[in-house]
C-alpha cells in the first residue's frame, strides 16, 4: 500500500511519464521522488512497463496491395 | 505587379495526386490502428479504404499545415465507431482491473527484490502482448493504442475521439492497469521459467 500523501503524486505518474505536465508540476514530482524511494520504484516500474508494451506491440504494416486498392477506389470516386 | 499568366484550377487528377502524396504516407499507421480496432484484417482493410475515401471527399476541409495524421485518425475512428454502433458486435465497456497495482502485486508475491523482468516481462512475447491489448474493451484499447503506439498527446486523442481530456486520462489509466493485470496473469500461468538460470 502506498502512503496516503504519496497518492496525489502517484495519480499524476502517467501524465508525468507521458510528458503532459507543466514544468512546475514536474519539479514537484521530481522533488517527491528524491525523498521517496518507494514512489521512485513505482514510477520506474510504470515507465518500464509502458516501454515494454511499446516494444512488443509495434504497429502492423498495411498489406502491400492496400495502397493500390485505395488509389483505384479514389480514381473511381473522382 | 505582374499578373500570373495562368492559374489553372486544380483538376481532379491534380487534387487526387496531392491527396495521395500526403495522405498515403500515413497508411501503415492507419492500418495498424484499424486492425486493433476491428481485430480482423479484412475489416481493417475495408475500414482504412472507407476512411481514405471519406477523407478525400472532404479534402478541401483539411487545413494545410495542421496535423494531417490526427485529421485522418479522426475520420478513421469516427467511421469505425459509427459502423460499430450499427453492428454492435462488442460491448464498448467491459471488465477492467480497477484496483490492480503491478508494483504492489510484484512486491507481495516475491518480495521487493524480484524484478519485473524476471517475473513478467521476460516471459511474454509479442503475440501475447497483442492479444492482451485486443482483449481490452474498445474504449480502453483505442486510447491505449493511440497514446502508446501512435504517440499522440492527450490533447490530440481528445480531438481525434471527440472526448474530454479527463476521459482520455481515465481510459488510458484504466486501460494500462487492465493490460498490466492481463499480462501479469498470463505470466503467472506460464509458471517460473528460467528460474535458477542466469
Amino acid at each position: 500500500m502506498s502512503k496516503p500523501d504519496c497518492t496525489r503524486f502517484i495519480d499524476k505518474f502517467y501524465s508525468f511519464i507521458d510528458d503532459e505536465l507543466s514544468a512546475a508540476e514536474c519539479a514537484e514530482i521530481q522533488g517527491h521522488l528524491d525523498s521517496c524511494p518507494e514512489c521512485f520504484e513505482r514510477l520506474k516500474l510504470e515507465s518500464r512497463f509502458i516501454s515494454f508494451f511499446k516494444e512488443k506491440c509495434r504497429c502492423e504494416a498495411a498489406p502491400t496491395h492496400l495502397a493500390g486498392s485505395i488509389k483505384a477506389a479514389l480514381e473511381k470516386s473522382s | 505587379m505582374s499578373q500570373p499568366s495562368v492559374s489553372p484550377l486544380p483538376d481532379s487528377s491534380t487534387r487526387r495526386t496531392e491527396f495521395e502524396e500526403q495522405a498515403l504516407e500515413h497508411l501503415d499507421a492507419l492500418y495498424g490502428t484499424a486492425i486493433r480496432l476491428t481485430r480482423n484484417p479484412a475489416d481493417a482493410e475495408d475500414l482504412v479504404q472507407e476512411a481514405f475515401l471519406r477523407a478525400y471527399k472532404s479534402w478541401e476541409q483539411f487545413e494545410q499545415g495542421t496535423n494531417l495524421k490526427a485529421w485522418l485518425f479522426r475520420i478513421l475512428t469516427n467511421q469505425f465507431y459509427s459502423d460499430h454502433r450499427k453492428r454492435a458486435r462488442e460491448p464498448v465497456v467491459s471488465a477492467t482491473a480497477d484496483g490492480f497495482d503491478l508494483y504492489d502485486t510484484i512486491r507481495d508475491t516475491r518480495g521487493a527484490s524480484a524484478s519485473p523482468e524476471s517475473l513478467v516481462l521476460d516471459k511474454l512475447f509479442e503475440p501475447e502482448v497483442r492479444q492482451a491489448l485486443d482483449d481490452l474493451s474498445l474504449d480502453h484499447r483505442t486510447v491505449v493504442y493511440l497514446a502508446d503506439i501512435e504517440g499522440f498527446s492527450y490533447k490530440e486523442i481528445s480531438k481525434i475521439l471527440q472526448i474530454p481530456i479527463g476521459t482520455v486520462m481515465s481510459r488510458l489509466s484504466r486501460g494500462r492497469k487492465t493490460l498490466q493485470k492481463a499480462l501479469w496473469d498470463k505470466a503467472i500461468r506460464k509458471g517460473p521459467t528460467g528460474e535458477g538460470t542466469k
